[in-house]
């Protein structure tokens, strides 16, 4: 370990013998200082034993280390403290502590000095200022809060009415407007006709729905309403791409007829199917079995018939892609008509 | 000889003396009628609340998003919120320490998937401070004696709102709180909800960091 005493011009070196290898390197104010880079690892813990006698008056101190630093800090703690130390939050000993390795360390002291000059600027900054407008605002709110709470007809926290209000009740409100327009349009669709009948699924309920199968007469073979396929094509060529037009004259609405004519056990049947460029189709899932074990049977049937009767109109009519999944369903609805109700075997 | 013991910011018993020891009501009985009215909701309670300290909760959380327009969301969901928790209060703090400390959570659960740190942003001098129409420069250095001063007064405190902006959230907090807000150690503890100890560590060390990036100035 070096043993180097010498006084270099204003700067000296203390060197600890009772410390492993510490060196302190101090300067005084009036010449630039040098401080290694280890300076802030350095334990500045000098014991009055460790210094000899000439040292000390090396170091030009007049009174003995035992009585000046025994409470020496190192400049790493001293960081930490020094934001308190501004503040005056430190205890009465860690304040003289502090304050002895200030006067004895240029740089820390003007660390401190730089901590003063940001608090004051952050004191002097610009206060940013609330408008008139939203205090207001913010006053209406709160009486809105308090009034909602105060007379609400639901007798629950206000955080449970929040709940309701904004995840229950937009369900709510959504699922009755859609029966009030569903039960609104059927009653529309079917008050007055006389005529019972079974409206495709794959037409879209609106102003285009066109009426397919009736069941005017069991006798009357002929249907001189009936429409052909390319004629009711174009009624809905702005909505056959997403929406497969029903061939009036292919199986399906065949197979309606019977239904109609027949007894439809079922409320309601519902099945996904993938239909073709020339019109034929293919079930591809049942979603809402039958009751009656032939009924899907022979609506596949109708779906894979022959082209000359396929259930839907070919995709050069309609101007959509060649294959499209729809939803098919096929419901039993009652409606006012003149005719006596048939009995149901 | 003593040897000097060192004391650290993480020592839990000085939080945990400060937890424990008994609470002290800092209200005057003015004060506990007036959170009295609070709690019972009275409009008119929750009017003066707002008059006394809207100003102070939107200043702090305008700090800490540098947005009028989200330092006014967060101001109204302060209050909001403080409505809903007044029954709740228990009147161990002051009502402004209790303020800012829901504002901090509605300001952190807001900006906690923003990721806020790595956003760019950038500070226009010529921005209005708040909801005012004054602007960020008109404001500066107003004891300034030489344009000089003015200028580089200006372009301090620039840096500052800069350099806050850069900073982790945690220390931005509680430089704000306690340097610009000028809250004591105690109460910024309480609105930050951490102990004593952790907020002395944490504006040391946010002040250091703000030395460090306004070394040049």
């Amino acid at each position: 370990m070096p043993n180097d005493r010498s006084r270099e011009s204003e700067s000296w070196v203390l060197e600890s013998r009772k410390a492993e290898n510490w060196r302190l390197f101090e300067s005084t104010s009036n010449i630039d200082h040098k401080i290694t880079e280890n300076a802030a690892d350095l334990k500045c813990r000098i014991t009055a034993r460790a210094l000899s006698p000439d040292l000390q008056e090396t170091a030009g101190v007049s009174q003995p280390f035992a009585s000046r630093y025994f409470t020496a800090m190192k400049c790493s703690e001293i960081k930490t403290e020094l934001a308190l130390y501004a503040d005056g939050n430190l205890t009465g000993g860690e304040q003289s502590s502090v304050k002895a390795h200030l006067d004895t360390c240029p740089v820390c002291r003007q660390e401190l000095a730089d901590l003063n000059a940001i608090k004051a600027s952050l004191q002097q900054m610009a206060r940013p200022a609330i408008s008139v407008s939203l205090q207001d605002q913010l006053k209406r709110s709160v009486r809105t809060e308090i009034r909602r709470d105060k007379f609400s007809w639901l007798p629950v926290s206000g955080e449970m009415r929040a709940i309701f209000n904004f995840r229950i009740m937009p369900y709510a409100v959504g699922v009755m407007a859609t029966v009030v327009m569903a039960f609104t349009l059927l009653t529309a669709m079917f008050s007055g006709i006389r005529d019972r009948g079974i409206v495709t699924a794959s037409s879209p309920l609106g102003s285009d729905t066109v009426m397919l199968a009736t069941n005017r007469s069991p006798l009357q073979k002929q249907y001189p309403d009936s429409l052909t396929a390319s004629e009711y094509a174009k009624t809905r060529l702005n909505i056959s791409s997403e929406s497969p037009s029903v061939n009036p004259q292919g199986a399906l609405i065949a197979l309606t007829r019977s239904l109609v004519r027949g007894d439809m056990k079922d409320d309601e049947v519902v099945v996904v199917a993938d239909v073709f460029g020339d019109g034929l189709a293919r079930i591809a899932e049942v979603i809402e079995p039958s009751r009656d074990s032939k009924a899907i049977v022979e609506l596949q049937k109708a779906l894979a018939s022959d082209p000359a009767y396929s259930p839907f109109v070919a995709a050069n009519l309609d101007k959509r892609s060649d294959s499209v999944r729809v939803v098919l369903r096929f419901q039993s609805v009652d409606v006012r008509t003149g005719m006596r109700p048939r009995k149901r075997r | 000889m003593t040897l000097f013991k060192s004391i650290t910011f993480d020592d839990e018993k000085i939080g945990q003396a400060a937890v424990s020891a008994p609470l002290i009501s800092a209200h005057t009985s003015e004060e506990t009628a007036f959170i009295d009215k609070l709690r019972a909701g009275e409009e008119a309670a929750f009017e003066t609340l707002i008059d006394r300290y809207s100003g102070d909760i939107y200043a702090m959380l305008y700090r800490l998003t540098e947005s009028p327009e989200e330092a006014s969301d967060l101001t109204q969901d302060t209050f909001l919120r403080a409505l809903k928790a007044i029954k709740g209060f228990r009147g161990d703090s002051e009502l402004k320490t209790w303020l800012f400390r829901i504002a901090i959570n509605e300001s952190r659960n807001r900006f906690r998937w923003w990721k806020r740190r790595k956003r760019d942003l950038t500070i226009s001098l010529d921005a209005n401070v708040g909801d005012s129409e004054t602007r960020f420069s008109d404001t500066l250095a107003v004891n300034s004696r030489s344009p000089e001063e003015s200028a580089l007064a200006r372009e301090r405190e620039y840096a500052i709102h800069t350099a806050l902006q850069d900073m982790q959230e945690i220390y931005r907090e509680a430089v704000i709180l306690c340097d610009i807000e000028g809250l004591s150690y105690d109460e910024t503890a309480a609105a930050l909800g951490v102990n004593l100890g952790t907020v002395k560590s944490r504006i040391s060390r946010g002040r250091d960091e703000l030395r460090r990036r306004l070394k040049d100035f």
